[in-house]
This record gives C-alpha cells, sequence and structure tokens, in this order.
C-alpha cells in the first residue's frame, strides 16, 4: 500500500512542476522584467521570433518525434540481436552504437542537411540517429544481464520463446532500458537547441541569437526552459519506469 | 517409464558430452545420476527436457517419442529445479509457483487452492510468504518454493540438478530429509543429478554412476556399494563404503530378541537369564534401563540395581545401522537398545550383529 502511495505523489508533484513551468514561460511580463533586471543595458530583452510557449511547443515535437521513433525503433533492434535469429548481427550492433556516441550532434546535423535539406526532417533525423543509440546499448545490456538460471528456469517450465521474452526477459530489464531512454531524451532537449542553427526553430532560436548578436538575455531565454523541460521529462519518465515495475 | 536409448551430445567445439547413453528409468522412483564433473550428468538429463536437443539416440516417456512432442507441452508436464534456483527475481512466491498452471490456464481458484496446499507440502505458511519475493527468502526457503515450482501442476515427471547444492550442510540435511517425506507421499517417477555420494545414498532408489559421458554402473546403492564395477566407481564410491552401506540400512530390520526383566517384579526373574546384563522395562512395556546381574541384592527392590539410559542409548527403528554403530562407539557398548517413539522395547542391535550383516552382504 505503501508503494502505492509515494508513487501517487510522486505523479503528483510532477503535476505540480508541470503546470509551474507552463504558467513560467507563458507569463512574459515576468521574462521582461526578470531578464532587464539581470542586463539593464540591453536594449530589448525578450527574443522576437514568438512567444515562449511556442518555442517550448516546438522544441517539445522535435524532442518528442525524434526520441519517439529513437525508443522504437531502439528497443525493437535491442530485442531482435538478442534472440536466437538475430544473434549475429549483436556484435556488429553493439559497436556501431557504442562508437557512434563519439560523434558530436553538430556533425550529424552538418551531414544530415546536404542530403535532407533544412528545417525540421533533418534536425529530426539527426536527433533521432543520435538518441539511438544509448537506447540500443542499454536494451541490449539489460537483456544480456538477465541471469541465465532464471531464463532456463523459464524455459523449463514449458515457456514459448515469446513469453519468455514478455514475461521474464523485458519485465527484468525494464530499469535499465528506461534509464537508456531516460539518458537518450534529456540529451535530446539539449542537442535539439543546435537544430536552430538550420532553422528547425524551438528554444535554440533564442539561444543561437543572442549568441549572433551579444545578447545574452536571448541565451538565458532559451536556456532556463530547455533546462526546466529536461528535469521534467526525466521525472516524466523517472515516473513511468516507476509505475510500470510496480505493476 | 523413461528410456533412454543410445543418447549423445556432442557439442560445437566437439566435446564428447554424452557417449551413448541407455538407461531405462523406472517410474515413481528415484534415479540419481552421479559423477564427477563434465561427466555428462547435467547434460543428460537436460535432453529429458530438451533443454539440450541431442545428437543422436532417442528418448521415450511411456513410450513416447519425447522428440516428436512440442518442446513446450513436453516441459509443462516435466517438473523443472535447477541448482541457482532460477526462481523469477520480479515475482512473488506466489507468482513464481503458479507459473506453470497459468501456462496451462488453470482458473484462478484451483491455481491458488493449489499454491497454498504446495507450500504447505514444502513447510513454508502462505499467509507468511505467499506475496513475499525470492530476495525475502533465505537459501533454504528458495530451494523449497523451487520445488514447489516444479510440483505445481502435479507432473509425473521431476528433474532435479542439484537441487540442494547451493545451501549450507546443515540445511541441505533438513532439505534432504523433507524430500525423502514429500517423495514417499507423491511418488514421481524423479531423475536427481549430483555429486554428492552421501546425497545420493540417501535418496536414491537407484543409481548411474557416469563417467566421461557414460554410465559406468547402474544399480541400486547396496549394490553399487558391495561390489563396484571397476576402480573408477570403487574409489568414487570412498573408501568408507562399509560404512555407507550401513548408512542405507536401519535399525528396524535387525533387530535380535532380548532377555528383558521387569523392575517391578524382584531377583527371582534372574534364575533364568544367561546374560550378565540384562534390559529393564516397567508394567507397560516401556525400556527403563539396565540392571547387571552381579550387583549386590541386598533389597529384593531392583530400582537400587538400576541403570537409566540417556536419550542418545536408545535407538529408533528408523535409525541407520551406520548411526547405531556410531552411538555404540560413542558409549563403549557392545549393545544398544531399541525402542519407538514411546518407548516400548522392541529389542536390540549388537556390534556382532552388525558384523555378521556386514560379512554376509
Amino acid at each position: 500500500m505503501r508503494k502505492g502511495d509515494s508513487m501517487r505523489n510522486s505523479w503528483i508533484a510532477l503535476a505540480v512542476f508541470a503546470g509551474l513551468f507552463v504558467v513560467l514561460i507563458s507569463s512574459s511580463g515576468f521574462w521582461e522584467r526578470f531578464l532587464s533586471m539581470l542586463f539593464p543595458d540591453l536594449r530589448r530583452v525578450l527574443h522576437p521570433r514568438g512567444s515562449l510557449l511556442q518555442l517550448v511547443g516546438e522544441h517539445l515535437w522535435l524532442v518528442f518525434v525524434s526520441s519517439g521513433l529513437a525508443t522504437a525503433i531502439g528497443v525493437l533492434t535491442g530485442i531482435i540481436v538478442t534472440r536466437p535469429f538475430g544473434k549475429e548481427y549483436l556484435p556488429l550492433v553493439s559497436s556501431i552504437s557504442s562508437l557512434g556516441q563519439t560523434f558530436p550532434p553538430v556533425a550529424v546535423l552538418a551531414l544530415a542537411v546536404p542530403s535532407l535539406g533544412f528545417g525540421f526532417r533533418p534536425t529530426v533525423v539527426a536527433l533521432f540517429l543520435y538518441g539511438l543509440l544509448p537506447i540500443i546499448r542499454n536494451t541490449i545490456a539489460g537483456i544480456q544481464n538477465v541471469s541465465s538460471d532464471v531464463k532456463e528456469a523459464a524455459y523449463g517450465t514449458g515457456m514459448s520463446q515469446l513469453q519468455v521474452l514478455f514475461r521474464i526477459e523485458l519485465p527484468l530489464s525494464l530499469r535499465v532500458i528506461m534509464s537508456g531512454i531516460r539518458v537518450s531524451t534529456v540529451i535530446n532537449i539539449g542537442t535539439a537547441t543546435v537544430g536552430a542553427t538550420i532553422g528547425a526553430g524551438g528554444l535554440g532560436s533564442p539561444i543561437i541569437a543572442g549568441l549572433v548578436s551579444e545578447n545574452a538575455a536571448f541565451i538565458l531565454q532559451g536556456a532556463i526552459p530547455a533546462a526546466l523541460l529536461a528535469f521534467l521529462l526525466d521525472s516524466l519518465l523517472g515516473n513511468i519506469e516507476k509505475t510500470l515495475s510496480n505493476s | 517409464m523413461i528410456l533412454l536409448d543410445g543418447l549423445s551430445k556432442s557439442f560445437n567445439d566437439g566435446t564428447l558430452a554424452v557417449d551413448n547413453v541407455s538407461l531405462e528409468i523406472p517410474s515413481d522412483q528415484l534415479t540419481v545420476l552421479i559423477g564427477p564433473s563434465g561427466c555428462g550428468k547435467t547434460t543428460t538429463l537436460k535432453m529429458i527436457n530438451r533443454i539440450v536437443s541431442p545428437t543422436a539416440g532417442k528418448i521415450y516417456i511411456d513410450g513416447v517419442d519425447t522428440s516428436t512432442m512440442e518442446p513446450k507441452k513436453l516441459r509443462r508436464e516435466i517438473g523443472y529445479v535447477i541448482q541457482n534456483i532460477g526462481l523469477f527475481p520480479h515475482m512473488t512466491v506466489r507468482e513464481n509457483i503458479s507459473t506453470v498452471p497459468k501456462l496451462l490456464k488453470w482458473n484462478k481458484n484451483k491455481t491458488r487452492e493449489r499454491v497454498e496446499r504446495l507450500m504447505h507440502l514444502v513447510g513454508l505458511d502462505p499467509s507468511l510468504y505467499a506475496e513475499k519475493l525470492p530476495r525475502e527468502l533465505s537459501g533454504g526457503q528458495a530451494q523449497r518454493i523451487g520445488v514447489a515450482r516444479a510440483l505445481a501442476a502435479d507432473p509425473p515427471i521431476v528433474l532435479m540438478d542439484e537441487p540442494f547444492g547451493a545451501v549450507d550442510p546443515l540445511t541441505r540435511v533438513r532439505l534432504q530429509d523433507e524430500f525423502v517425506r514429500i517423495q514417499r507421499e507423491l511418488k514421481k517417477t524423479i531423475v536427481f543429478v549430483t555429486h554428492d555420494i552421501e546425497e545420493a545414498i540417501r535418496l536414491s532408489d537407484r543409481i548411474a554412476v557416469m563417467a566421461e559421458g557414460k554410465v559406468i554402473q547402474y544399480d541400486s546403492a547396496e549394490e553399487i556399494l558391495a561390489s563396484p564395477a571397476n576402480k573408477f566407481v570403487h574409489d568414487f564410491m570412498g573408501s568408507d563404503r562399509a560404512l555407507k552401506r550401513l548408512s542405507r540400512k536401519s535399525v528396524g530390520d535387525f533387530i535380535e530378541s532380548s532377555e528383558v526383566v521387569i523392575l517391578s517384579k524382584g531377583w527371582e526373574q534372574f534364575e533364568s537369564i544367561t546374560e550378565s546384563f540384562v534390559w529393564a522395562i516397567d508394567d507397560e512395556g516401556r525400556l527403563v534401563g539396565w540392571v547387571h546381574s552381579s550387583h549386590s541384592r541386598d533389597t529384593d527392590n531392583l530400582d537400587e540395581a538400576l541403570t537409566k539410559l540417556s536419550a542418545e542409548e536408545i535407538l529408533l527403528p528408523e535409525c541407520s545401522i551406520k548411526e547405531a554403530l556410531s552411538r555404540m562407539l560413542e558409549s563403549g557398548t557392545t549393545a544398544l537398545p531399541v525402542a519407538d517413539k514411546n518407548k516400548k522395547f522392541l529389542g536390540q542391535i549388537s556390534l556382532f550383529k552388525i558384523q555378521e550383516m556386514t560379512r554376509n552382504a
């Protein structure tokens, strides 16, 4: 019973923080006063491209599409290469997923532009590729960590391969897989700001504009919501993980 | 009956783990596969439920070739207990035991009742343990749950791979005793892998001694101990084979009748007694001690001359001859009395009788 209570409390806390966040980003008056106070010499403190709410919306959409795709494809790939029929691809996939992490996201973007042009699409592709790797890696690690005794006992009771996957392997590797998804999503929130350089919009727009025009107020306007957003999404995924593992 | 017919298994690296094994494993009995590590006993066991598939040979269960059966279906009819227990760590004790009933789609009530019955059978109170997770159990408790899970759907056959190997020696002996009781009650066809010769002697109806993938000798424990087939079996059984044989025999089968005196009656009873000392019983036939015939006969009351016996010096009929011998050596006598749980005197067992028995066997 106590487990359920603490679970409910963490969902309530999350909802409260999310509400506060929405109030914060929709009150432009607050940002104007706050940033003028910090930077009294600047003529303009609010980024003109659009309301903060709209920028957060664009940003979230970028992250949602890319991380959603990365999660679906990453977990699926991790499952396939740990099945008997996919075993031969395991070494290849796991070395690619480790190697891929060493690529800076800007380089991925730079490679995506010539083939996909500017804007939303190349950014999503870059974020997807970049976010895919931690998910694949953690899915493989999680499933491989399930003790072979437990798996043998499961097959010994007469479970089919799918039953072993869904009743034993996935529940036991949930924590590791979810932490891969969390890392990937949080990284994507940060990386998505780079998308503004090729016109994908989002919270990167005020940051890039601020860097170009040496306007620190613009930079904070993008950076603070992005940081808060990362925190919120991380807690959301953490709550999902706990809820799943309790059921 | 399980029939292994010319069974062989070679692994990808070329090692021949099991080499042309043929074995008839009788129903409702406990057959032990024993041998040093790497002798192929576990591989042989795992071929029975097709966790490992044979390279050559067939396995028949009650005449049906198992290679024609779907593995899933086959395994649901065979209980399986492995050395490291392999309880599912994310499931409660109840969910663990319910695994096979769930796969067989039993209804909830039937499953619930079955889980509770099995937990009582293995000696764990369901109201205390059913909702616990495996990590909250001790090694011995987890092993009991492993056995309960294997028995869940009442399979006619149970395969056990060193099931008591991972618990401390004291717990192991207790689990073995309980297991003997459970097997006496349920009468399953059990194939039991171990490398512990004491365990094999304690539990088995028959023993197959294996080495280098082959069965060297297949017989009852008594027969293997009395006449090992070759030097390997001889050495494997250990130099104390004679003592081990005694551990298979129980006192109850070798009771000698002996003279007794009734405590409430007087010394005149000794007129017909030839031994120098004699067991004494009360009016209800309960053993109370012994009396030496040369004791001074100042009064007519035998109480004065009675030497009482400690609990250690009275043998129960189910006690093993090995233990009887040990107690004799400890108390420095050549005979000990046998009495049942209520102290009713049954007779005695003597060193002479034990020697005679080992000579004849």
